[in-house]
């Protein structure tokens, strides 16, 4: 029978269902409109295949033979696949084969197509060193990361507002096409930190210049400038050949028991990487509640069968075109006597959207100065993002500023309300506003035993009933998701 | 008693569906993902919820 579902140790379904399912499905004739049905769906999601993955035709080609009743009725399709996923546009599906290696500081990679600066690559002028840090060229984007140290510091703060074209960063390809950058971010530290992210390079370009007319956020003059730094990348390979325009990465593997399902979440540890410098782990967050909107931070421990914890890598800026829920972490290389890896998640926070709100009455018995128990009228209990709230008083005060510039305030409304963690889900805060689609400023005040006092400005009393929206937050949620796997080759 | 034959028929297609790849075509996870345009994670845990009702379901019948 096919592999086992595996998603909880302690919430696994029957093996015996599993088999009942096939030996039903085993014992009937494939329907023709099914297995029709299937193909063009199969058909059509291979238009999004890459034909240079054989990988795709080979999965297909395998689901056949398992199931030899399907395969005389699919074998005209598997041609007409073929010439689809030949003529079709060259994407790559990764959920269909993930065979990634991984390079350490650059994370996870496609082998054979994705290009890598192998070392950091350095440029001088004057005082300022400008180091190119990362360089991963695929098939989505070609993102560049970079610091620059011994600049004037303290002569200057953090620039903003649009970059002058004319300054901004591009490659110089040997055929002489430039590529401007789509997108840069920068900060000033210790160092310069910059990221860039360029259009996918052709996909046999292994060199360019960069270049930077000016260093990002430094303002004209203050630092040297018209850098160009040439740039050579290599290819990422499992299995080099030993030609120096490769680059031989640690192959990624998913581990067998891979996936824990709790408190409405799934964490998946999607691909692992084990090489010499570090341990590279990709994680996919899957969870149910749609109000939760993003996942902000999730708290992880690494940990082998000896207790030994590995410190998590400092993570490098990055503009990464992942979507929020695939995270990739990095961390200290297992140790020699490790031979089981677990991963623990603690903690996770996720921003939310929400449509909860209260309708209140200020004409109902409202004195400024004079907070109104509202614990007891309908709508005050509710549910923000999945954390019961009970809202229990509203006040409204004289304005003690002036507000904003835009709308002068002359009260301050305020609400106090408490939210009771249910299993593990807490509120951390909420705006608070008359109109749930604009981000109307409030303030919040975390006060104990869970309670939180949230203001906005008023330039009245209303004559008529507010509506107050408690739209967008951020809630927590404490848990205990754990995954055990074997290190390969222990 | 409700036979298995039953209780996939009164499925939702979209859930009969989802069966029928597992179970007739026997696809993997990651190859039912791609058919249908999901995460992997999120069919693993559309199929986990369903057996587990049908395994409910099938266990009333036999009551």
């Amino acid at each position: 029978m096919s592999d086992p579902m595996n998603i909880h140790k302690n919430s696994k379904p029957t093996l015996e269902l599993e088999n009942k399912l096939e030996s039903f499905y085993d014992a009937i004739t494939p329907d023709p409109a099914f297995v029709h049905e299937l193909g063009l769906q199969i058909a059509q999601r291979s238009q999004q295949v890459s034909a240079s993955r054989p990988g795709f035709l080979a999965w297909l080609k395998n689901s056949l033979r398992r199931r030899p009743a399907f395969a005389a009725s699919m074998a005209v399709l598997a041609m007409l696949i073929l010439a689809i996923t030949l003529a079709g546009p060259r994407q790559v599906l990764a959920s269909v084969e993930r065979l990634l290696g991984f390079v350490p500081g650059s994370g996870f990679v496609q082998p054979g197509e994705t290009r890598v600066l192998a070392d950091p690559v350095e440029a001088k002028q004057g005082e300022v060193t400008l180091r190119i840090e990362k360089v991963i060229a695929d098939s989505r984007q070609t993102e560049i990361s970079l610091t620059a140290s011994g600049l004037p510091r303290e002569k200057f703060g953090p620039q903003s507002g649009e970059q002058d074209p004319q300054l901004r960063a591009y490659l110089l390809l040997p055929d002489g096409q430039q590529y401007r950058s789509n997108m840069s971010m920068s900060g000033i530290g210790d160092t310069l930190q910059a990221s860039y992210i360029f259009d996918p390079l052709p996909k046999d370009v292994v060199q360019f210049t960069l270049v930077l007319p000016r260093l990002p956020g430094v303002p004209a003059a203050f630092a040297p400038e018209n850098w160009s730094v040439p740039i050579r990348l290599v290819t990422a390979q499992i299995s080099p050949t030993g030609s120096p325009s490769e680059l031989p990465v640690a192959p990624g593997y998913t581990p067998a028991n891979n996936l824990v399902s709790a408190q409405g979440v799934n964490v998946e540890v999607a691909q692992v990487g084990q090489a010499a410098q570090e341990t590279g782990l990709q994680i996919q967050y899957h969870w149910d509640n749609p109000e939760w909107q993003q996942l902000n931070d999730a708290e992880l421990t690494l940990s082998d069968q000896n207790g030994h914890i590995y410190s998590q890598l400092h993570e490098p800026m990055e503009l990464s075109g992942a979507p929020e829920s695939l995270r990739t972490y990095r961390f200290q290389p297992f140790e020699l006597g490790a031979s089981q890896a677990v991963l623990t998640v603690n903690r996770l926070q996720f921003t939310f959207k929400s449509p909860a709100h209260f309708t209140f009455d200020p004409r109902e018995g409202i004195q400024v100065g004079q907070p109104l128990d509202i614990s007891s009228q309908p709508g005050s209990k509710m549910e923000i993002a999945g954390v019961p709230v009970q809202l229990l008083s509203v006040t409204i005060n004289p304005g003690a500023d002036e507000g904003s510039k835009l709308q002068p305030a002359h009260y301050h409304l305020e609400v106090l309300l408490q939210d009771t963690p249910l299993d593990g889900l807490a509120l951390e805060n909420t705006t608070m506003s008359l109109n749930p689609e604009l981000m109307v400023s409030s303030s919040t005040e975390i006060l104990p035993g869970n309670q939180m006092k949230i203001t906005i400005d008023l330039p009245e009393i209303p004559g008529r009933p507010l509506a107050l929206y408690f739209s967008r937050g951020e809630v927590s949620l404490k848990g205990s998701w754990v995954i055990h796997w074997d290190l390969p080759g222990k | 008693m409700q036979s298995l034959g039953s209780l996939i028929a009164a499925l939702p297609e979209e859930e009969r569906e989802l069966v029928r790849l597992r179970f007739a075509a026997r696809l993997s996870f990651d190859e039912i993902a791609a058919v249908l345009g999901k995460k992997t994670s999120a069919v693993k845990m559309a199929l986990y919820r369903l057996l587990g009702r049908m395994e409910k379901q099938l266990e009333a019948s036999h009551v």
